[in-house]
């Protein structure tokens, strides 16, 4: 069983992210499922969505001590879900903060061993400032065994095709960060 | 057929469309909204006013011999209640399916009502899908029941059935032939002559019911590789069941959750040692068991709060206490709460930060408003839309918030109780929740004479469940035109004589306005109008 979470901001795209990821697991012929949050949430709050792949999957809700990886779009949010993070497990951050309203304390963000990426510089680069969560995702790619034809379908079939090149730029630029 | 990762809320709309269901209206209401607009992809589908238009107009399509279906959240069934209780007297025409979606947790929601108690009170059946491939097959089902057995059905969805994604297959469209129309009064007008036959005709249903469900194929044991704990279980709750315990314990799960069995559980309840009821919410499943005699372990033990994790039924089922029966250490039964305790994480040696709850998006029409209410110290009578979010600092603005339209009647209750407040005190509600059930609030401040201010924050869509076209923005859910309704016209034609428009962003023309409209000894209704900036970002 694999468990994914990926944690971020209202507005950051991590259904999209976990989309890509539920069709690159779904195509090794796995059980997948994804549990996301819509609404009132998604207004600029967090967003935690969980992503698992397995035989056979029961809930989708992924417990305390139970993720394999964590993919962070935003590092207090990641900081928030470090909780759900296997002491085996492996993190990817974005060293991105985004601020809490109505709180002006800086709060450490980052775990030990957590690999932290200049997401939002490095799609900025890419050519689409949105492109943070296909960087990740790059970055990701180093621990995970999947093919680059493998990644490439399964993001080619959860953008809109005239965001396809940008978002496969951002990806491979995060492979290498 | 083609197997794909589908969002719940998708699956029952694919079901909808499989089942030759050719009228769906709903009114949004997280988490059940996108089966509507899913729905709208294959047949015709419409957004209501409100949830008791929407099961109204299904009642009167199923009338007609079509399939007919209308979705909404739990506390739309509150005000679909009324056509339903009825309805299940009636009985149907085409089948007549209703999809509930309960949200455990309040992800989005001003309450944890537990809509299970209206399959029960409406002596309608209920089935209850776990995941995607469930949605889909039991949607399909429910169409069937409902013909079969003349009733109206409840399908029971909850946030993490509606919004998981999970594989499933789609299946082969059946067409469906309009029913044939028969004049019949003693079924279809319900007068108390036609009533009573008609409770006679309910109750015997209901047994019927009750003997379908005694072998129905919905309900199945799984067998772990142990005796002991036996567990009775539905939708989510059974995957975190199943998640917890694995195969350590066997289950009852239950495709139907009303009416429930008998024997089955007595089957059931012989070949384990202990047998659990795992139902987020109410005892509702629970109750059944010990009515009918069976000693089982549920509520006393586990929370009646919020969602359970997998961790909390490991602790409440497998800590060490549980295997001697020992009643006094189960100290997690009184826990009321399933926020975890904020410890620093003992691997990354991080402490949680503080919650970051959702605002108003930068740019919001809605800070205009607010900054002006602010500015002139007003209490403000709340309502159920983004504007909510008024309530959360840094704006603080919000002095009550109850549900759909409460913003404007209960504004007048206030103006009876303590008339001096209306020099201070305003209502605001959205457009389209003034549609839903602000209208009516309107006509009674007129009828019954309260000098209320009431600002309808016009921003041109229903923006909290997804930016959904309403009565007022001049489009259809199938996206057609439509006459776009003039709230200006409306107001007016209640007989509300101060009708004002502003735009919020200009905070002189708000404050003037309102600093007027609170000084008339007559209703005032303010409208802000200005579009949706995540709608305008859109465009």
């Amino acid at each position: 069983m694999t468990n994914i979470v990926i944690a971020g901001v209202g507005g950051q795209g991590s259904i999209f992210t976990a989309k890509i990821l539920g069709s690159l697991y779904m195509a090794r012929g796995l059980d997948v499922k994804l549990t996301e949050v819509h609404g009132m949430a998604q207004r600029g709050g967090s967003v935690v969505t969980m992503m698992k792949a397995g035989e056979t999957v029961c809930s989708p809700l992924v417990s305390a001590g139970e993720a394999d990886y964590l993919i962070g779009l935003e590092a207090t949010e990641a900081a928030r879900t470090a909780e759900l993070l296997a002491p085996q497990g492996a993190a990817f951050v974005s060293s991105r903060t985004i601020p809490i309203a109505g709180q002006s304390a800086v709060y450490a963000v980052h775990g030990d061993g957590w690999k932290v990426v200049d997401a939002l510089g490095i799609a900025t680069e890419a050519g689409n400032p949105r492109c943070e969560n296909a960087v990740l995702l790059g970055a990701f790619s180093n621990a995970a065994d999947f093919t680059e034809d493998e990644w490439e379908a399964a993001i080619r079939a959860n953008v809109k095709p005239n965001l396809a090149d940008v978002n496969l730029k951002a990806f491979k630029m995060g492979q290498s960060a | 057929m083609e197997k794909r990762l589908m969002l719940g809320n998708e699956a029952v709309a694919r079901g909808l469309y499989e089942a030759g269901c050719s009228f769906v209206s709903s009114y949004p209401g997280t988490p059940s909204s996108e089966i509507t607009k899913y729905a709208s992809e294959h047949i015709y589908a419409e957004w209501a006013p409100n949830e008791k238009v929407s099961v109204e107009a299904s009642v009167g399509a199923s009338f007609a011999g079509a399939r007919a279906f209308s979705a909404m959240k739990h506390v739309g069934l509150n005000v679909a209640a009324d056509p339903l209780f009825t309805a299940s007297y009636t009985g149907v025409g085409g089948g007549l399916v209703i999809a509930v979606a309960d949200d455990m947790g309040c992800h989005p929601s001003q309450n944890e009502q537990d809509s299970r108690h209206y399959a029960l009170s409406m002596k309608l059946p209920m089935l209850e899908p776990c995941d995607s491939q469930e949605c889909l097959d039991y949607t399909r089902l429910a169409f069937e029941l409902s013909e079969q057995y003349d009733t109206p059905v409840l399908l029971r969805l909850s946030t993490r059935v509606s919004h998981s994604r999970s594989v499933a297959a789609e299946g082969k469209p059946k067409p469906y032939d309009l029913k044939d129309y028969v004049k019949d009064a003693r079924k279809w007008v319900m007068t108390p002559a036609n009533a009573r036959p008609a409770h006679v005709k309910v109750e015997k249903r209901m047994l019927a019911l009750g003997e379908a469900c005694e072998t129905t194929p919905l309900n199945t044991v799984i067998r772990g590789t142990e005796n002991k704990i036996g567990v009775i279980s539905a939708g989510h709750a059974y995957l975190t069941a199943r998640e917890a315990l694995g195969d350590k314990a066997s289950y009852f799960k239950l495709g139907m959750i009303y009416p429930l069995p008998v024997g089955p559980i007595a089957e059931f309840a012989k070949t384990v040692d202990e047998l659990w009821v795992i139902e987020e919410l109410d005892d509702f499943i629970e109750t059944h068991c010990r009515k009918h005699g069976f000693k089982v372990r549920g509520k006393a033990d586990l929370s009646p709060l919020g969602e359970y994790t997998a961790q909390q039924l490991r602790d409440a089922i497998l800590a060490p206490c549980c295997a001697c029966s020992c009643e006094t250490t189960h100290e997690s039964g009184q826990n009321t709460t399933n926020q975890p305790q904020p410890t620093p994480d003992i691997h990354s040696g991080l402490c949680p930060p503080p919650p970051r709850p959702p605002v108003l998006c930068p740019g919001c029409p809605h800070w205009g408003s607010f900054a002006a209410i602010k500015k002139l110290g007003l209490t403000v009578m709340g309502d159920i839309g983004c504007y909510t979010l008024g309530a959360s600092p840094p704006l603080s603005a919000i002095d009550f918030c109850l549900c759909m339209g409460a913003s404007v009647s209960g504004l007048h209750g206030v103006l009876k109780a303590r008339p001096e407040f209306a020099k201070s005190t305003v209502a605001v509600i959205g457009d389209s929740t003034f549609w839903h059930s602000g209208i009516t609030g309107l006509l009674n401040i007129v009828y019954n004479q309260t000098p209320a201010t009431v600002l309808i924050l016009d921003n041109a869509t229903t923006a909290m469940t997804g930016h959904q076209p309403s009565p007022g923005t001049g489009e259809t859910l199938m996206g057609q035109k439509a006459p776009a309704a003039d709230l200006e016209t409306v107001c007016r034609g209640l007989g509300v004589q101060s009708v004002a428009t502003v735009d919020p962003r200009d905070q002189k023309a708000l404050e003037a306005a309102l600093t007027e409209a609170l000084a008339a000894d007559e209703p005032s209704v303010i409208i802000c109008r200005r579009s949706c900036v995540i709608q305008e970002v859109w465009r």
